[in-house]
């Protein structure tokens, strides 16, 4: 073994986002540019986002920012808004967490914790779903591009994805 | 044709609560790095950590005492 790295992952390729919006059973809609939650329902106010994820179950969305903050985002009652500029080249998914549509999205795109909620203890949604699926087809993608072999399992519900490269 | 004597070079990624671990085994010295820099890069968050096992040193050193007594 030579070396082992430990990589954060930032929503940039979505074209991969698309691929794994659809194996997770959601949609990724490209350009829509607001995104519904509590705020949009009872009218206070409307997020802004670059792109969205629709959720089967809930009439709420997943809002793609441009951000600063990696995807922890939790809106609550408030409202989004992309960064003006100065953002990462890449997005942030936000959403409202509160009730069962904020619910309905959590269990689709964030890991549920020990005990039992898909919030962590700092009360944050780091959608480890969403962001597992993303890196397996940004990363499978690359190897297509190379023409390297792969083979992808999931043990205990972590993802292992070899990449063979020719001698 | 099966090539004897060298080891199949392989990138392990293991994707687990948001983050990318990744190993390498049967690369010599930096070749590792090298060859995982375009996955890593794509994954867009840059490095949490990279930790250089045994092996990268030997390999390096080897390869350095090598090309000194050359």
């Amino acid at each position: 073994m030579s070396h082992v790295e430990i990589c954060a992952v930032v929503i940039t390729d979505l074209p991969a986002l698309k691929k794994a919006c659809e194996t997770l059973g959601v949609t990724f809609v490209e350009g829509q540019k607001t995104f519904k939650s509590w705020s949009t329902q009872y009218g206070t106010g409307e997020n802004h986002c670059e792109h969205a994820i629709k959720v089967p179950g809930t009439s709420w969305e997943v809002g793609l920012l441009k951000a600063d903050t990696p995807a922890n985002s939790d809106i609550g009652s408030g409202v989004a808004e992309s960064v003006k500029s100065g953002g990462k080249n890449g997005f942030s998914p936000a959403f409202d967490a509160y009730g069962t549509e904020g619910q309905a999205i959590a269990s689709k795109l964030c890991k549920q914790q020990p005990n039992g909620l898909y919030t962590h203890e700092d009360g944050k949604h780091y959608f480890e779903t969403l962001m597992d699926q993303y890196s397996v087809e940004v990363l499978k993608s690359k190897a297509r591009m190379k023409g390297w072999q792969f083979q992808q399992k999931t043990v205990n519900g972590v993802i292992k994805l070899e990449v063979k490269l020719p001698n | 044709m099966q090539t004897f004597g060298k080891p199949q070079k392989t990138i392990v990624f293991t994707i687990e609560d948001g983050q990318v671990t990744v190993e390498t085994t049967g690369f010599t010295g930096t070749a590792c790095e090298a060859a995982s820099k375009e996955f890593t890069d794509a994954l867009g968050g840059g490095t949490v950590s990279n930790k250089r096992k045994p092996e990268f040193f030997k390999t390096a050193e080897h390869a350095q005492s090598q090309r000194a007594g050359a």
